[in-house]
C-alpha cells in the first residue's frame, strides 16, 4: 500500500501515456464536437450549450462532465491539478489525476499556482488565480431554475425571454421563511448582465471569486449534457435584494490547522463525544500557510 | 492553377496540432480582439489561408456545414474540404455552421448567416475570415473593444472595412444571438465573439 502523499509524487512525473488509448482518452471526433460548444460557450456567457455527453469509464455523479471538458482541452505542455471539495488527496481528486496521467501523461501537480489546467469539485482555489489558467468545474445540475420549474422546454424559455420573476421569488420566500438567504451552496449567479447561472456546488463563500476572474471557467455537465463558460473578466453577480445584500460565510475561529482567518473552513468530527475542528478545505492553501510559519508536523491533540 | 492534391494542407500530428490550434483559439475568443498565433498546417489549400485551413482542421468534421465565400467557392477547395474535413458543402449561408471568407471585400452582410435561435442562440455560425493585418493595418480602422474577456478595454486596430462597425453593433445587439468571428491572417487569429462592444475610435 502506497500512502496518499507518495501516490501523489509518483503521479506529479511526465509519463508516457498508456498504449491503446487516444491521447486524453476521448476519440477525435468526439473532442471536435466539445471543443466546438465550448466556443459557443466563451461566446454566450453563462449559456448552457447542449453537447453530446459519452459514457467515460466512471459513473455519472463522479465528475464525467468536467472529464470530458479536460480531455478536450488538455495538451502535453499542461499541468493539471485536481481538487474535491478542495482537497488534492480524496477519492475523486485521486482518481480523476490518475486517469489523466495515464491516458495523456501530462505533469501533474498540487500546487495551485503551477497549475495550468485546474478540474475542480465544488470549490473554488484560495490561491488567486492567473491568466493562464482554465479552472474545470464538474457540475451535477446545470439549469438553476430546474428546482422550480421541472421542464426543460419551460426552463430554456424562460432564459431566452430573460424571465427570472420565479429565482426572485424563491429568494423572497427563503428571506420570508429563514429570515436570510438560506441556500449556502450552488448559490445562483447572474452572468454579464444576462443569463441566470449555477456555478455548479460551491460553497456561496466561494462565488465573489468568479466575479472579474483572470482565468477562464468551464463548467461540464456529464449526466445533464450541457457545457457552459465564464470568459476572464465577466461579471459574475450573485443574485441578492438592496435591502438582503449578498454575504459569504464566516467563521468565528480560525482554522486548527494553518490559524488561517480568510478561507473556508470544514467542520470535522473528532470522536463520539462531540468534540469537532475546523480546517481549511483547500489543503494546498492549508499546507502552504503552515510551511510558511515554519510548521511541519501537524498535531491531532 | 492551384494544386492542392499533390500536396494538400494536413496536419503531420494530427492530435496534438489540432489541440494546440484549439487551445489558441479559446484563448483567441476568450480574450477578444487579441491576436494569437495560430500553429499552421504541412502544405497547401490555396486560394485557402493557411490560418483558415488551420482553424478547418480543427473544427470541421461531418456534423458541420460549411459556407464558402464565393472567391475561395472553386471545386479545389471544396475537394479539399469534402476529403480532409469530411463537412458538407452548403451555397446558402443561412444554413453553414461554419463560414470561410478569403477577406474582407468578400463578406456578405453578417445577418445572412445563421444566427441562431433565442432557445438556442449556439446553433449560429463561426465566421473565419483571412487577410487579416494587425500589425500595419492599411485603412484607418481603430476601434476600442470592450466586453466579457477584456479587461475594461482595450484599442483594437485591423484592416476591416468602416461599415464593419455598423453590421457588428447590429450583430452585438442583438445578443444573445448573432454570429462570431475568428479574424485571421499574420499567422494569428484574433477572436471576436458577439458579446464585445466594438466602439469608433474619435480621431
Amino acid at each position: 500500500m502506497m500512502t496518499l502523499q507518495q501516490d501523489i509524487c509518483n503521479d506529479t512525473r511526465k509519463k508516457t501515456p498508456l498504449e491503446g488509448y487516444n491521447f486524453a482518452y476521448l476519440d477525435e471526433s468526439t473532442k471536435r464536437m466539445i471543443r466546438r460548444g465550448l466556443l459557443k460557450a466563451v461566446a454566450v456567457p453563462g449559456y448552457q450549450v447542449p453537447f453530446a455527453g459519452r459514457e467515460m469509464p466512471m459513473p455519472c455523479g463522479w465528475g464525467t462532465g468536467g472529464i470530458q471538458v479536460t480531455a478536450s482541452v488538455i495538451g502535453e505542455e499542461d499541468v493539471l491539478k485536481v481538487i474535491d471539495q478542495g482537497s488534492d488527496d480524496t477519492t475523486n481528486a485521486v482518481s480523476i489525476r490518475r486517469f489523466f496521467a495515464g491516458t495523456t501523461g501530462v505533469e501533474t501537480t498540487t500546487h495551485t499556482a503551477e497549475a495550468t489546467i485546474i478540474q475542480t469539485r465544488h470549490r473554488i482555489p484560495e490561491h488567486p488565480l492567473n491568466e493562464n489558467q482554465i479552472l474545470v468545474y464538474q457540475v451535477p445540475l446545470p439549469e438553476p431554475l430546474r428546482w422550480l420549474e421541472p421542464s426543460e422546454k419551460e426552463t430554456r424559455t424562460l432564459h431566452a425571454l430573460e424571465e427570472y420573476g420565479l429565482m426572485n421569488v424563491k429568494i423572497y420566500e427563503d428571506i420570508m421563511r429563514h429570515g436570510a438567504i438560506a441556500m449556502s451552496f450552488d448559490y445562483p449567479v447572474r452572468v454579464n448582465g444576462r443569463y441566470i447561472m449555477s456555478p455548479s456546488p460551491i460553497p456561496r463563500f466561494d462565488n465573489p471569486k468568479m466575479h472579474q476572474c483572470p482565468a477562464l471557467q468551464l463548467f461540464g455537465a456529464g449526466r445533464e449534457k450541457r457545457l457552459y463558460a465564464i470568459p476572464p473578466y465577466t461579471d459574475v453577480k450573485s443574485l441578492d435584494f438592496e435591502d438582503y445584500p449578498f454575504e459569504v460565510q464566516r467563521w468565528e475561529e480560525p482554522c486548527a490547522l494553518c490559524g488561517a482567518r480568510h478561507t473556508y473552513l470544514d467542520e470535522v468530527v473528532l470522536d463520539d463525544t462531540g468534540r469537532r475542528m475546523f480546517v481549511c478545505s483547500d489543503s494546498d492553501a492549508c499546507a502552504e500557510n503552515r510551511a510558511r510559519q515554519g510548521m511541519t508536523e501537524v498535531s491531532h491533540e | 492553377m492551384s494544386c492542392p492534391v499533390t500536396h494538400p494542407a494536413h496536419w503531420n500530428n494530427p492530435v496534438r496540432q489540432a489541440q494546440q490550434t484549439f487551445r489558441s483559439l479559446l484563448r483567441a475568443l476568450s480574450r477578444p480582439c487579441r491576436p494569437v498565433p495560430l500553429p499552421l498546417p504541412e502544405g497547401t489549400a490555396a486560394p485557402l489561408a493557411p490560418e483558415l485551413a488551420a482553424i478547418a482542421l480543427t473544427l470541421c468534421d461531418q456534423d458541420t456545414t460549411v459556407w464558402l465565400s464565393p472567391s475561395l467557392n472553386e471545386e479545389s477547395v471544396r475537394r479539399w474540404f469534402r476529403f480532409q474535413c469530411g463537412s458538407t458543402m452548403d451555397d446558402d449561408p443561412g444554413r453553414a455552421d461554419f463560414a470561410f471568407i478569403a477577406d474582407p471585400e468578400d463578406m456578405p452582410p453578417l445577418s445572412v448567416f445563421s444566427q441562431g435561435s433565442a432557445e438556442y442562440p449556439d446553433r449560429s455560425a463561426t465566421l473565419c475570415l483571412g487577410g487579416m493585418m494587425f500589425s500595419q493595418p492599411q485603412g484607418s480602422f481603430s476601434c476600442t473593444a470592450s466586453g466579457p474577456g477584456i479587461r475594461r478595454s482595450l484599442v483594437f486596430q485591423c484592416n476591416l472595412p468602416e461599415r464593419f462597425l455598423l453590421q457588428w453593433e447590429e450583430n452585438h445587439q442583438s445578443f444573445p444571438q448573432g454570429v462570431d468571428m475568428f479574424l485571421c491572417g499574420e499567422g494569428m487569429a484574433s477572436g471576436l465573439p458577439r458579446s464585445t462592444t466594438l466602439k469608433a475610435q474619435e480621431a
